[in-house]
């Protein structure tokens, strides 16, 4: 029974992304070995349908077994989309386009 | 009311053939902005480019042709400071065209010039541009690691480097027939939120600066190192490290805070509402935002860092 309801557990997808957003902004380390694997996973080794190499899978795979630990939740995981969305902002981030172009508040 | 872009936009239109394309894509040129986004969404803030125009608006029977040149020159004047900055710091590199349009920019900047009188140096960019050149360059040899620097020498480096924001706006309470007073507390705002502005940006911009050009707090938590060291504790390990561990972040988010707190207290005895207000929620901003980075240093470089994704995300 126990077991069922754990399975049948609704997962709020917003939660866990909320989730982690606090932790990187609370950890330092977290937020370092989060930008780093992110750079690990190049846009190139995933085709427009999500399909990733088996180097792209394996370290979506670390990032996402390094989330569960950060957050010490059984988290869903960061999807090829959501890892690749993540990279193109805290990565590759040229102009400073991780900001708004006009902003109302320094924050 | 007028626009930064139209304005910049007429005057690039009247700008000769031969140099016209560099100054519609000098945002691009001077690695402000990607390729094709115009000045008006270039800087973070709109006070930056409008400020003229942010003053006005809280001023009536103000001749509009006034505050259009006004609003030129402020725009001139802020595109000339940032080329400055960027070739000072050697993020680009002085090209033949770039030196015509700024002789261009120079030349309108100054052809704007409203009747004021000579013995007004508020309203004189020669005299703000050379304070502002003369900080840039004690702030390259500090940087460079070429002369010390406390949070004093940081403060009034910081005033210095704000003066080309002060005249087209000078330019027009003096239009307006602003007594002396009133006029000096303006300029005092605008050097509030500019300085305000500008500690922000040495924060959270300090990991990227410091491996190009140099960074504030790097220079600066020496300094808060030396107290701590007075009281038997020591920071350790990389150069990064020992910036958190020092709380300069936070130290330097508190000045940003004041610098926010003293521009609402002025522009509210100046009747600015729309800059009181703006001013009172950046106050708040930054009053939170330095708490967080007390509690987890490294926090405010983080949260620019996910912001863009957190606002894309998560509301």
């Amino acid at each position: 029974m126990k077991h069922a309801a754990k399975s049948l557990s609704y997962r709020d997808p917003n939660t866990e992304l909320r989730a982690l957003y606090m932790d990187l902004l609370r950890n330092q380390s977290h937020f370092d070995e989060f930008h780093h694997l992110l750079a690990l996973y190049h846009p190139s080794e995933v085709n427009e349908i999500g399909e990733e190499t088996d180097r792209a899978r394996e370290v979506r795979c670390r990032l996402n077994d390094r989330i569960r630990e950060w957050l010490a939740m059984d988290v869903e995981g960061l999807t090829c989309c959501q890892v690749l969305q993540w990279r193109a902002i805290v990565v590759e981030d040229r102009f400073g386009t991780n900001r708004p172009s006009v902003r109302k508040s320094v924050f | 009311m007028f626009d930064v872009d139209s304005v910049y936009r007429d005057f690039c239109d009247d700008l000769p053939e031969a140099v016209r394309q560099t100054a519609r894509t000098l945002a691009f040129r001077l690695e402000i902005a990607p390729e094709g986004v115009a000045w008006s969404r270039a800087f973070p803030y709109e006070f930056t480019l409008a400020a003229p125009r942010l003053v006005a608006d809280g001023i009536r029977f103000l001749p509009s042709e006034a505050v259009r040149a006004a609003l030129l020159a402020h725009i001139l004047a802020v595109v000339e400071a940032t080329a400055l900055t960027r070739l000072a710091s050697g993020r680009i590199s002085m090209t033949p065209e770039l030196c015509k349009v700024l002789g261009y920019v120079r030349m309108a900047r100054d052809g704007v010039w409203v009747a004021v009188e000579a013995s007004m140096p508020e309203a004189c960019f020669d005299f703000a541009f050379d304070r502002f050149e003369q900080a840039l360059a004690i702030e390259r040899y500090i940087l460079e690691g070429l002369q010390p620097a406390d949070f004093a020498l940081y403060d009034r480096l910081s005033v210095a480097k704000q003066s080309v924001m002060l005249p087209a706006s000078s330019m027009i309470v003096l239009q307006a027939g602003w007594p002396p007073d009133k006029r000096q507390s303006l300029r005092q705002l605008l050097t509030a939120v500019a300085c305000g502005l500008q500690v922000f940006e040495d924060v959270v911009d300090w990991e990227d600066n410091h491996v190009r050009q140099g960074a504030w707090p790097f220079v600066l938590y020496t300094a808060l190192a030396s107290e701590a060291e007075a009281y038997g504790t020591r920071a350790t390990g990389s150069e990064r490290a020992r910036v958190l561990d020092s709380g300069v972040l936070a130290v330097l988010l508190q000045r940003a805070h004041q610098h926010f707190a003293k521009a609402r207290r002025l522009a509210g005895s100046l009747g600015l509402c729309c800059l009181e207000r703006w001013t009172s929620a950046q106050a708040v901003a930054l009053r939170d935002l330095c708490q967080a980075e007390s509690e987890y240093a490294g926090y405010a470089v983080r949260a620019t860092a996910l912001r863009v994704w957190a606002e894309e995300v998560l509301t």
